[in-house]
């Protein structure tokens, strides 16, 4: 094999690793949708089903309440001294944020307790305002708790202790668009930065 | 002339009395602190620096405080995206390093306040560890912060 032969192979082995790489990158150059790093866009918003939940002020929680903002809803219990205030936290410094630099921009946060039989309305309440009185704190009875959360394959199960109880739980962030559709989720353990990060992702490009 | 002898003796001891802890240290907590939450919680949520400066392993085998029933040492995790909370029985510190109880990780779940855990208050901590098959006790002070010193 002279030195021109294989000059040739080299250029037509480059040649391929080039057109590999670019039909690999095709489907994610045509498709616009930018990522997130904490989590994912669906491909589509999601509609749900209705369902009847209430909130700290006694008010109706459901499908409506959802249209004309954008809406962040997690699972918790105030029971629970660790993850969840930390997540009450970095939304409320988040909705901080989009409100300094998307002041048109209307953004709800939201609790769902997996805990009614000690999360009333009037213990909701008493924890949401301590800790964000902005946000929303969600109850109900157990079987529209349980038909919400299996409408968004949300998993939890209680698991009791020598003192009172605990639950596990899907840990995600939902995200919901104006119209109320499912329209992104994300995973809480991020930091405040990198959830930011992704709430100006979707809010700039939506 | 006894009692020069002795002079040196008393002041001996009481140095070691006094810088003791100082001399002897081979546990560090820093950074304590307690999330304040509403009236009525009945669970509140601790968090702290263990620095081992020793160069033996320390193993934090339980904690006390007379401010709550019962305080256990949990981690909080998530696994296929489930968010769950497990006690830890004992929290091995290895020699020279640090572990930390931050949110949404390790904490200490305190239980059942005796009094009232009010935004700004110390709470005493009494930490219970193992080294070289020995248990020691320290103490130490955790103020009550809505979230953490920033
Ligand atoms: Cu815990």
């Amino acid at each position: 094999m002279n030195r021109r032969n294989i000059i040739f192979i080299v250029l037509i082995l480059f040649g391929i690793t080039g057109l590999f790489t670019y039909f690999q990158s095709l489907p994610s150059l045509l498709e616009k949708k930018p990522s997130l790093v904490t989590g994912k866009i669906l491909t589509r918003p999601m509609e749900i089903d209705n369902f009847e939940l209430i909130d700290q002020n006694n008010e109706v929680f459901n499908k409506k309440s959802l249209v004309g903002s954008w809406t962040v809803l997690f699972f918790g219990y105030t029971n629970c001294p660790d993850v969840c205030p930390t997540t009450i936290y970095k939304l409320a410094e988040i909705k901080n944020g989009i409100k300094e630099d998307l002041p048109s921009t209307s953004f709800n946060t939201v609790l769902v307790t997996l805990d009614p039989d000690r999360d009333s309305t009037e213990r909701l309440d008493e924890y949401i305002g301590y800790f964000d009185e902005t946000m929303l704190g969600v109850t109900g009875t157990y079987e529209n708790i349980q038909s919400f959360t299996s409408s968004l394959s949300v998993f939890y199960q209680r698991i009791n202790k020598d003192q009172g109880y605990d639950f596990n739980h899907t840990a995600s962030i939902f995200v919901f668009d104006k119209d109320g559709s499912l329209f992104a989720t994300m995973s809480p353990a991020n930091t405040v930065g990198e959830l930011e990060g992704d709430f100006f992702t979707i809010l700039n490009n939506f | 002339m006894r009692t020069k002898s002795i002079k040196p003796l008393i002041l001996i001891a009481f140095l070691s009395i006094a810088f003791g802890q100082e001399i002897f240290a081979e546990l560090d907590v820093n950074d304590s602190w307690i999330r304040s939450a509403p009236p009525n919680s009945k669970i509140f949520s601790g968090y702290l620096k263990f620095k081992n400066v020793s160069p033996n392993e320390i193993t934090i085998k339980k904690m006390k405080s007379n401010a709550f029933d019962q305080i256990e040492i949990h981690s909080s995790f998530i696994e296929d995206g489930i968010s769950s909370m497990r006690k830890i029985d004992s929290l091995r510190i290895p020699e020279n390093s640090e572990v930390k109880l931050d949110p949404g990780g390790y904490h200490l779940m305190m239980m059942s306040p005796k009094k009232e855990i009010k935004e700004g208050n110390l709470v005493e901590l009494i930490i219970y560890y193992k080294t070289l098959d020995r248990i020691k006790i320290l103490r130490s002070d955790a103020m009550v912060l809505r979230d953490g010193y920033e």
